[in-house]
């Protein structure tokens, strides 16, 4: 090739250096508002204000951390790696403009609304139906930009990097669009169209891969690019990266159910959640291996080179969390875990640990090359691993310690019946220095963090702006000789062992017999078989089925989307083809007006970061909570409320338990009834008002999803709100003689935690069938 | 990729692809780390089987309805209160549901109509409504005829079965006429 058939190509460096910047100052506010969370449950006067009270502060938290820190540290390292691997720089400056912008300013309104209540009340997708619009819209043209570029390749077999980051974008587009569909009844509030059971499914299918899709999978394609990269080392297997990559996808997406064990989850969508976990155990370890194995021959440079100190760690704590996450995904040690803080130490081993550390190493790396300079001083950036491992390492313990004390003690019963700590109180006392040690140690993580930001900073002054640019061969992808067609690939043996694997196994799964167990053996038994003949297959004859693949980015895209949106559909489509039928046949009444109105309070506080709505069948919750819930108790939920931790008790049966004085005074300062407690005091609600003119519209909106309200009961919403406040605010009076207005958050609130675990009697005239409110509307 | 023939890395062995620089080999997978796939593999086969193929193992539900049973069993003196709080305990009631439908159903109708003996939904009782006059009924059998369930059943199993005919009352299915007193649930 002669020099004039070649062109210099200059990657755009600019918008993996914005998206750089983004990332470390929202770091730093995310994990300053997490520290601050952290303050508030060992020290409740830290609840300083209504905006920023635990409630509402823990959702900014998770999503700054998710959506802002690693989201904007992916999107960096995407574009700056996909440039150069494709070997072409970003087609359009304006997109990547408009998705940097875009970005900033949906974690602006984030920063905005979450503070004041505005929330869909969904675990790590609060945000409300404008601006998961606006997310949708911002994430199309990110992929159209990343998709546009895969088209214009310069380099045509997609290295493994690239494999992960494609299958991000398109199951975060899916993911994101099912888990949002809403019903507006305002511009800043709506209701899920899924309700109870369904809804915990969809959220939970959205928030575990949310954290396979967002979190892992696009830093294993950042892993597999800088690793070997910084390390100037061969990566270790390619195998095992196309049996690691294929795995994840498709298993991941099953995994969900594993929030909601021992739930009133259909069983066998719990069964499927807990083996598709265990099964993602090695696949999981297959990534570590790869980037571990990659530093085989480099382990000297580990002594020197803060970047790979950084790296070994992040994979390593990766490691360590996709160990504990099969082994939290077994019932038994579900029952156990479930609810306590255990679970939040295994998220932070991921989010410090993995996310952390990978993006840190990744800056310390970068920064210096995108401005021509060196890293400002070393020896800080070696600090800020020591600190950051011993506060990881702080934080992680205290939680074990917390969440297996407070696990056991819930669980412990006398040996005459009963339980030995029957006062809630009491197993969370217990766990105070364990919140402090907490605190400790993510204020270690944060001040190394906020050192590094200092570092970069420094470094950033002593250089200037610089673009990477390559020489590539003027011709295009040169155009293959004897190319397959798509057909042909569809067909080809890997494709044919894959569809009979999967019809097997739906058959056999559907199976209740001895023939269905006999299947599902000699379907084990002929992957086996065909696993071993493939490996001693060696030395075929021109390029793998893969390699080929690995060259038709289209074809590659359709066959993720495929792994991708089988498990998924298997476990949802189930529940909403059952949801009419649920919808039918309860005996369950909805919401009054005022309750309903009470319901958005308890969301708007975000209640459920402290409170569970989902009684297990244990002798010893039934001991401490009443009956185990149902499916029927949450089915007109939208969205539901079942909760995943129980920093206070679980509400689901507190109807009956408490008069409507001990709330008002409960809610108003919750140290009065219950010394030792670190619930938010809400005085606030004593006195912010609600517009029950609104209450029509909400009803309708639920109406129209498939609550049962008659026309009537939506047109009287207000009235009848009104009338109940009324009945609220005169026993008020009468038990407590205090005087509060009917049209007060606190009024409607007492309201709803009454009704729960408390349905009304639905009186039915002598002699007359009941006849169930759906019907009716109909 | 490059199309110069590639290297042979020391300890990692010959390298199949370069891109950007980026080498990449091939090696073995090690022998634990299959062994782990494929053992997680087997074990969610057999898992499932045993749970739902041929369901020999029990869900969290049925392993707390059979520990409540046998708590059920033990117990002192019935209380109104106790057997309330069972009607509220859907494991309970699918159990009792299932005793109704196999020994009750053929004199009382499947929907407790109502068929020989008296319709279990409406506010009528012939021997007293209050929850543990309904057990004691169901317990010791009647004069006209009704056997006493007591101890076929076991004591678990009778409230189990009563705490699914009071989740009945007032239910109101239309079949037999009412018979006998009506009872009003006492106001606490
Ligand atoms: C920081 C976590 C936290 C938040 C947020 C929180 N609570 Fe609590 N809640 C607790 C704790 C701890 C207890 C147990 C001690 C006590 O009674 O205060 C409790 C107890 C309760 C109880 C009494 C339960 C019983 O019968 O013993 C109710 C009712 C309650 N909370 C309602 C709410 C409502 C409504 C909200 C939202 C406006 C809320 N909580 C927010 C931690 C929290």
């Amino acid at each position: 090739m002669s020099e004039s058939q070649t062109t210099t190509i200059v990657y755009n460096d600019k918008i993996t250096r914005q998206f750089i910047l983004a990332s470390v100052v929202f770091g730093v506010v995310g994990m300053l508002i997490g520290v601050i969370a952290a303050l508030q449950l060992a020290f409740w006067p830290a609840n300083v204000s209504e905006y920023f009270s635990f409630g509402r502060l823990r959702p900014l938290h998770t999503n700054a951390v998710i959506f802002a820190f690693v989201g904007n540290m992916i999107f960096a390292g995407m574009y700056y790696s996909s440039q150069r691997l494709l070997k072409v720089r970003l087609p359009s400056d304006l997109l990547g403009a408009i998705h940097f912008w875009g970005w900033q300013l949906i974690i602006v309104s984030a920063v905005i609304t979450l503070p004041l209540g505005i929330t869909q009340g969904k675990e790590y997708a609060e945000l409300e139906w404008p601006i998961d619009i606006a997310i949708a819209g911002i994430w199309l043209v990110f992929a159209y930009n990343f998709f546009w570029m895969l088209k214009r390749r310069n380099e045509k077999q997609l290295y493994v990097a690239l494999w992960f980051y494609i299958a991000s974008i398109i199951t975060v587009t899916v993911l994101h669009v099912v888990n949002s569909m809403v019903i507006p009844v305002g511009l800043f509030k709506s209701y899920s169209v899924f309700g109870g059971v369904q809804d915990a499914l969809v959220q939970w299918w959205y928030g575990h891969n949310a954290v396979a899709f967002f979190l892992t999978t696009p830093v294993l394609g950042i892993m597999y690019y800088f690793i070997p990269k910084v390390s100037n080392r061969p990566v270790f297997s390619y195998r095992l990266s196309i049996i690691h990559f294929w795995a994840l996808v498709f298993l991941y997406i099953w995994a969900g159910p594993h929030h909601l064990l021992n739930t009133a989850l259909p069983d066998w969508a719990q069964t499927v959640g807990m083996i598709f976990s265990l099964m993602l155990w090695a696949p999981s370890w297959g990534g570590m291996l790869n980037g571990l194995l990659t530093l085989r021959g480099a382990w000297d440079q580990l002594r020197t080179d803060p970047v790979l100190k950084f790296f070994a760690a992040g994979v390593t704590f990766y490691g360590m969390a996709t160990f504990e996450g099969p082994l939290l995904s077994i019932k038994a040690v579900s029952s156990l875990a479930h609810y306590t803080d255990w679970i939040i130490g295994h998220v932070h081993a991921g989010a410090l640990g993995w996310n952390g550390f990978m993006a840190a190493g990744m800056f310390y790396w970068l920064v210096p090359r995108l401005y021509g300079t060196k890293l400002h001083n070393k020896a800080a950036a070696n600090w800020h691993f020591y600190i950051g491992t011993v506060g990881i390492l702080l934080y992680v313990v205290a939680m074990w310690v917390a969440g297996i004390t407070q696990g056991l003690m819930w669980r412990a019963e006398l040996p005459e019946g009963g339980l030995q700590y029957g006062n809630f109180l009491e197993t969370l006392i217990e766990l105070r220095l364990m919140y402090w040690m907490r605190l400790v140690g993510g204020t270690f993580y944060l001040l190394g963090f906020v050192l590094m930001a200092w570092n970069l900073f420094m470094t950033v002054k002593s250089g200037k702006a610089v673009d990477g640019s390559i020489e590539v061969a003027n011709i295009g992808l040169a155009p293959e000789k004897n190319r397959k067609t798509w057909r042909e690939l569809a067909v080809a043996q890997p494709m044919q062992v894959s569809a009979l694997v999967l019809i097997v196994t739906i058959v056999a799964g559907f199976a209740t017999s001895l023939a269905g167990g006999a299947m599902l053996v000699t379907l084990v038994a002929v992957l086996i078989l065909i696993v071993v003949f493939q490996s001693l297959k060696e030395g075929r004859i021109g390029p793998s089925w893969h390699s080929i693949i690995e060259g038709r980015a289209g074809f590659f895209t359709v066959l993720v989307v495929i792994a991708v949106l089988i498990g998924g559909v298997a476990e949802i489509v189930p529940t909403i083809i059952a949801s009419p039928s649920a919808l039918k046949s309860t005996t369950n009444v909805p919401y009054t007006a005022l309750e309903l109105e009470g319901r958005d309070i308890y969301i708007k506080e975000g209640c459920y970061n402290c409170h569970s709505q989902m009684i297990r069948p244990f002798t010893w919750e039934v001991a401490r909570y009443g009956a185990p819930s149902t499916p029927e108790e949450s089915v007109f939920d939208h969205p539901f409320q079942w909760g995943s931790k129980r920093t206070g008790p679980d509400l689901a049966r507190e109807g009956p338990l408490k008069s409507v004085a001990w709330h008002y005074e409960h809610m108003l300062d919750p140290r009065k009834s219950s010394p030792g407690s670190n619930m938010p005091p809400y005085p606030h609600m004593a006195t912010n008002t609600i517009d029950f003119g609104d209450t029509e519209g909400k009803l309708r909106g639920m109406r129209r999803i498939g609550v049962p309200y008659t026309i009537k009961e939506v047109q009287l919403a207000e009235s009848s709100a009104n009338a109940q406040a009324a009945l609220i605010v005169q026993e008020l009076k009468d038990t407590a003689n205090v005087t509060i207005a009917a049209n007060t958050e606190l009024v409607a609130l007492i309201a709803y935690l009454k009704r729960l675990g408390n349905p009304p009697i639905v009186e039915t005239p002598e002699g007359e069938e009941a006849v169930p409110a759906a019907e009716e509307t109909k | 990729m490059s199309s110069e023939p590639l290297r042979k890395d020391e300890i990692q062995g010959q390298i199949v692809h370069v891109y950007d620089g980026i080498e990449e080999a091939d090696n073995a997978l090690p022998h634990w780390w299959l062994a782990t796939f494929f053992g997680a593999i087997l074990f969610a086969v057999f898992y499932w089987m045993f749970h739902e193929t041929f369901p020999v193992a029990d869900y969290p539900g049925e392993t707390y309805a059979k520990a409540s049973l046998a708590a059920l069993n033990k117990g002192g003196p019935v209380t109104d209160k106790e057997l309330m709080t069972l009607t509220e305990d859907a494991p309970m009631l699918a159990t009792g549901k299932a005793i109704f439908m196999k020994e009750c159903a053929a004199c009382h109708g499947t929907k407790a109509e109502g068929i020989a003996g008296p319709n279990l939904t409406d506010e009528f009782w012939l021997y007293g409504g209050s929850p543990s006059e309904v057990f004691a009924t169901i317990t010791d059998g009647t004069p006209k005829g009704m056997p006493n369930w007591g101890p076929k059943l076991g004591k678990g199993a009778t409230k189990q079965v009563t705490a699914y005919v009071l989740s009945l009352r007032n239910t109101n299915v239309a079949g037999k006429a009412s018979q006998g007193e009506k009872w009003i649930a006492p106001t606490e």
